[in-house]
């Protein structure tokens, strides 16, 4: 073997290495990366709004970002729905009491570019962000 | 100086293939609020004065059971009902598909009679068609009215066995959600004369 096919090998070795994941199968669902910062873009709390309204909220906002609704349950407060527009989305919002007097309303959602490629956790601010405005334009409006 | 070129290239590749294997990208813009959001929603609205969030539940079920939907899951309490339904629609010749047929045709004239055929009778798409029905009461001291509002989307599979997804797209037909209201106001009528 000569000098350039090491070369060649080690390259693509060291980057192969570099690519792939090193956790075992069995203990990769705790991979969670940074997760107190994804929470913190996950995360909104409100206060002055009653639960069922802000579940319903969350409902609506979701049909308005074109979402239909899979799942909701009033009591454990979660609403789950896939958006389908060239490419998958699928949301849960959970929004449970926090404190005394205020809800937290967490939302998290897993997107697919392809039918045949998995699903991955969308870990990005930018989406919640939207979706949050979305939510409060949606709670405003009610309140009117 | 070959081998250092034989590196960077493999360098290269390498980067591409993590960049390519790995994240597969958010879709833009997928949880902001369209700037046709108002139209979208008065399509997908309509609203019932005089009538109950249980009643219109009701015939919103009665409605999806007519129509051969499958009900997959509701939440009464917060007024959601969902349901899927498989179905074969036929659609027209796009005009890409009629003139890759003419092509194919001019070469091969006996294929002539089974692009003909395939105008005639048209594309079948096998799909599944996914709608949550949601009710909505109005507040305030208006006497009392609902509002319901549906959402459909629908996969499109290549195969009559459903296996291989060939588009996913919502629902934004007006005439979809025009008919649907109709149906959805005879059940409405139908629910008071029984009662």
């Amino acid at each position: 073997m000569n000098y350039s096919a090491v070369t060649l090998l080690v390259a693509i070795m060291g980057t192969a290495l570099l690519s792939s994941c090193g956790t075992p199968p069995a203990l990769a669902v705790f991979e969670t990366g940074s997760q107190v910062q994804l929470r913190s873009y996950q995360s909104r709390t409100f206060s002055g709004i009653d639960r069922e309204k802000a579940l319903r909220g969350v409902i609506g906002t979701m049909q308005d970002l074109g979402f239909v609704i899979d799942k909701a349950d009033a009591v454990l407060g979660t609403v789950t729905g896939t958006k389908l527009a060239g490419y998958e989305v699928r949301l849960t919002v959970t929004v449970q009491a926090h404190g005394r007097a205020e809800l937290l309303v967490r939302a998290n959602a897993q997107s697919k570019m392809r039918s045949a490629s998995a699903a991955v956790a969308i870990e990005e601010p930018g989406p919640y962000q939207d979706f949050f405005a979305a939510f409060e334009k949606a709670m405003f409006l009610s309140t009117q | 100086m070959r081998s250092s070129s034989h590196g960077r290239l493999a360098l290269w590749l390498g980067l591409a293939g993590m960049l390519l294997s790995g994240c597969q990208g958010v879709p833009t813009g997928a949880l902001k609020l369209p700037p046709e959001t108002p139209e979208r929603r008065q399509l997908q609205t309509h609203r019932y004065e005089g009538v109950s969030e249980s009643r219109l539940l009701s015939a919103g079920l009665g409605v999806l059971q007519d129509l051969g939907f499958t009900l997959e899951g509701s939440e009464s309490k917060l007024g959601v009902i969902t349901g899927s339904k498989k179905l074969t629609s036929r659609r027209p010749l796009n005009s890409e598909e009629i003139l890759k047929g003419l092509f194919w045709t001019a070469f091969i004239p006996y294929l002539a009679p089974v692009y003909a055929y395939g105008a005639a009778t048209g594309v079948k798409e096998p799909q599944v068609v996914r709608i949550s029905l949601v009710t909505h009461p109005e507040g305030g001291n208006a006497p009392l009215a609902c509002f319901v509002r549906v959402t459909a989307q629908r996969v499109v599979y290549t195969d009559e066995d459903l296996t291989r997804v060939k588009f996913v797209e919502p629902l934004n037909e007006a005439r979809f959600y025009e008919e649907f209201f109709k149906r959805l106001s005879n059940s409405v009528f139908l629910t008071e004369e029984k009662t």
